[in-house]
């Protein structure tokens, strides 16, 4: 039963129920900022260590930084999870106005 | 609330192609490239596996690799199973395969980019670094999302393909 806003103003339960998707949207949207961005910044900074870096200090590196391989290795992950989740938004356009 | 969103059946069945496509994209590129072709590791372009241990210690990061296309799988078999048990769920390998061919586009595009463009952790071809075939395996992403969007435009209308759930 879909609440009909012209009317009447929307019921307390309703409107608790509203601010908690906007809330839980926006919270979405930060862990998506920084779950795409710790990644990414962290094997970049690897990136540009590989490249400078020493011989000896390169060596170093490369036998120990498990955790940067592991940043490398999830960078692409919440830009794919999230073009999951997009999918359902963005599925009316997909399919051609026939999922609304 | 479902009778207010018809077609939602076809969003379902399109979510569950997207990572089953991400999924079976990430297999393919691993077993194909990494293990058959023997072109690329996930990490060869920073280990270079030109010495035993260095080749162990590439495989034991493929196999992580695989670890996430197979929970990426396993996500889209649960979301497929989900759709099936929807009441608007249609039938339609079109929108399954379409969604597919999404999910494969889209895993090229944005692992091409992050990790052949911007990490460099490894390149399509590993021995000839930055080369064609990582603009070709980018190119091969978007053509695989055109394709996927024009199958599930093109698949029948859900009306006419709605499962008959005890009607």
């Amino acid at each position: 039963m879909e609440h009909d806003r012209n009317r009447t103003p929307a019921p307390l339960g309703l409107r608790a129920d509203r601010a908690r998707r906007r809330f839980v949207l926006r919270a979405a949207w930060a862990v998506f900022g920084v779950a795409c961005a710790l990644p990414l910044r962290a094997a970049h900074a690897c990136t540009i260590c590989h490249d400078d870096a020493a011989v000896v200090l390169r060596a170093m590196l490369l036998e120990q930084d498990p955790l940067i391989n592991f940043a490398a290795l999830a960078a692409p992950v919440p830009l794919l999870i999230a073009s999951v989740v997009a999918t359902r938004w963005l599925a009316p356009w997909i399919i051609g106005g026939r999922a609304r | 609330m479902n009778e207010m969103r018809p077609g939602r059946g076809s969003s379902a069945l399109l979510q569950a192609g997207v990572a089953l496509g991400i999924g079976m994209g990430g297999f393919v590129a691993g077993i194909v490239f990494h293990q058959i072709l023997q072109i690329h590791s996930l990490l060869s372009g920073w280990y270079p596996p030109t010495t035993v241990s260095d080749i162990e210690f590439n495989m034991v990061w493929d196999g992580l690799f695989h670890a996430f296309t197979w929970l990426m799988t396993l996500i889209g078999v649960v979301l497929l199973f989900r759709a099936g048990q929807g009441r608007e769920t249609t039938q339609c390998g079109r929108t399954l395969s379409g969604g597919g061919l999404l999910g494969r586009g889209l895993y090229n595009l944005v692992e091409g980019v992050i990790d052949h463009h911007i990490l460099g952790v490894h390149h399509v071809v590993e021995r000839l670094g930055t080369s064609v075939w990582d603009f070709v395996f980018l190119g091969s992403g978007v053509l695989f999302i055109a394709v996927g969007i024009a199958l599930v435009r093109g698949a029948p209308r859900p009306e006419r393909r709605t499962l008959a759930h005890g009607h």
